[in-house]
């Protein structure tokens, strides 16, 4: 009997072959250093673990990567929906250029954006001399690592926002408005932030049905949205 | 309490939206402004509502230079062809909303509005679709809701924008016919955009027949159809009127 197969399905070989290769690499890369860290850790059991979590340098370890998030994740919150929405809801000149500001620290290497970050703030740095004199670090230093962290991770909130605001579009806003709503522009800031929050959750199904190009240009919020019905 | 469009011009990014637009109707009246796409009626309507502004000329209405009222103080009822629902809330949450957002001193009191919803939820032939949400309904049900959202706040004018553009024939008549109704029973001075030549002559007292921002003709349906001042408007009839 014959293998029968949707217009759109590959060549069996070509799926395997291809699923095969994603699981190497997903274990290679991901899973193996993961079961390392483990292995390593736990070898001479969990008691021995514990204690070393114990050790002073351990748990400042710990601290630290735990405060740089404290710090870095409101921030890049507040500075995300704040880029995001004037992106998605404003036309303003120089538009573009923000968006590819954005993107900026996907396409940077995270070592060139360090050196950027020694040469302004190093010792030989543009304010290297007057920053060691008014006694502040910043280089290897907190300042340093959470200024490298918002740095690495600012695009985050941005791209996950900025196609559901876009796809969301202005008419609620505007709707809003002459309903009566003050505010700035003449719209509820309530509104668009409101909707980002819960828009991943109860999205309008019709329209996407509609538009179905709308599904690839919110990739993220496919997968929640399809989970929900 | 009539309104007068004079000489309105707009231009985005030079090219002209509106080129000098003029037109009267009475207080009560059911106007339809009718043309091909980029023609400047949805342009019009937005300077109407407040979520655009004119380069030049004004707009009377309700004994006020309207353009002067903010779009939040000017009670106009707009109506979007996407409809335009807030998803995040149930119907009657957003029906309720231009009430539930104004200032405590204006407020009417929460029974009040609940009974206010009620009514309009009856009017619009929703009754027990309170607790729903926006994407438990069909289209024809949103665009009801969206209408009953704008009533609610009493609106002095009501503008829609093709607000049956994404619905099916059939479910397109008959809001047709009940939106009709609804002016008859309310008499809110009611604008309304459509590209479909059809629709507007089925619906209004008084036609704009628009194309590249200027008003070709405007007059009763019946005025314009016996005698079409323009080539454009008799061309525009006729195709249209073999669909």
């Amino acid at each position: 009997m014959r293998f029968r197969r949707y217009p759109t399905q590959d060549h069996p070989l070509t799926r395997i072959g291809l699923s095969l290769i994603a699981i190497g690499v997903v274990t290679l890369f991901l899973l193996l250093p993961l079961a390392t860290v483990f292995t390593e850790a736990l070898r001479q059991g969990f008691a021995m673990a514990w204690d070393a979590l114990k050790d002073p340098d351990a748990r400042a370890a710990v601290r630290l990567t735990l405060l740089t998030a404290a710090i870095a994740v409101p921030l890049n919150a507040i500075f995300g929906i704040a880029a995001s929405w004037a992106i998605a809801k404003f036309d303003f000149r120089g538009k573009q250029f923000l968006t590819t500001l954005i993107d900026l620290p996907f396409s940077i290497s995270p070592v060139v954006s360090g050196l950027i970050y020694v040469l302004i703030f190093g010792l030989q740095g543009w304010f290297g001399e007057s920053l060691r004199d008014a006694n502040i670090k910043i280089i290897f230093a907190l300042p340093g690592i959470v200024l490298a962290t918002i740095f690495v991770t600012f695009p985050f909130v941005a791209r996950e926002l900025i196609p559901l605001m876009e796809d969301q579009g202005r008419d609620e806003e505007e709707a809003a408005t002459s309903l009566g709503v003050a505010g700035n522009r003449d719209s509820d800031p309530q509104i668009p932030s409101r909707m980002a929050l819960r828009g991943r959750h109860r999205r309008d199904a019709p329209a996407l049905k509609a538009n179905p190009c709308l599904w690839s240009s919110t990739p993220s919020s496919k997968s929640s949205s399809a989970s929900r019905r | 309490m009539s309104l007068v469009v004079d000489s309105i011009v707009k231009k985005f990014e030079r090219f002209p939206a509106l080129n000098g637009v003029s037109l009267e109707a009475p207080q009560g009246a059911f106007l339809a402004l009718v043309g091909p796409s980029g023609s400047g009626k949805t342009t019009l309507l937005r300077i109407l509502g407040g979520l655009e502004f004119p380069d030049s000329g004004s707009v009377r209405f309700a004994d006020l230079n309207w353009l002067d009222v903010p779009a939040r103080d000017r009670r106009a009822g707009f109506v979007f062809q996407q409809y335009a629902l807030f998803k995040h809330m149930t119907v009657e949450k957003n029906i309720a909303f231009g009430l539930t957002v104004r200032t405590k001193k204006l407020r009417p009191p929460k029974e009040e509005i609940a009974r206010r919803v009620e009514e309009l939820l009856a009017l619009v032939q929703l009754e027990g679709y309170n607790k729903r949400y926006p994407s438990q309904l069909s289209g024809g049900q949103k665009q009801r809701v969206a209408l009953a959202r704008a009533l609610a706040i009493e609106p002095r004018m009501l503008l829609l924008d093709e607000p049956f553009g994404a619905l099916d024939a059939k479910v397109r008549k008959e809001l047709r016919g009940w939106l009709r109704s609804i002016h008859e029973r309310m008499g809110i001075t009611t604008v309304f955009v459509t590209h479909d030549q059809e629709e507007a002559f089925a619906l209004a007292d008084l036609v704009a027949v628009m194309n590249a921002g200027k008003i070709e003709q405007y007059g009763t349906p019946a005025d314009v159809r016996r005698a079409p001042k323009t080539p454009f408007v008799a061309d525009f009839l006729e195709i249209h009127a073999g669909i």
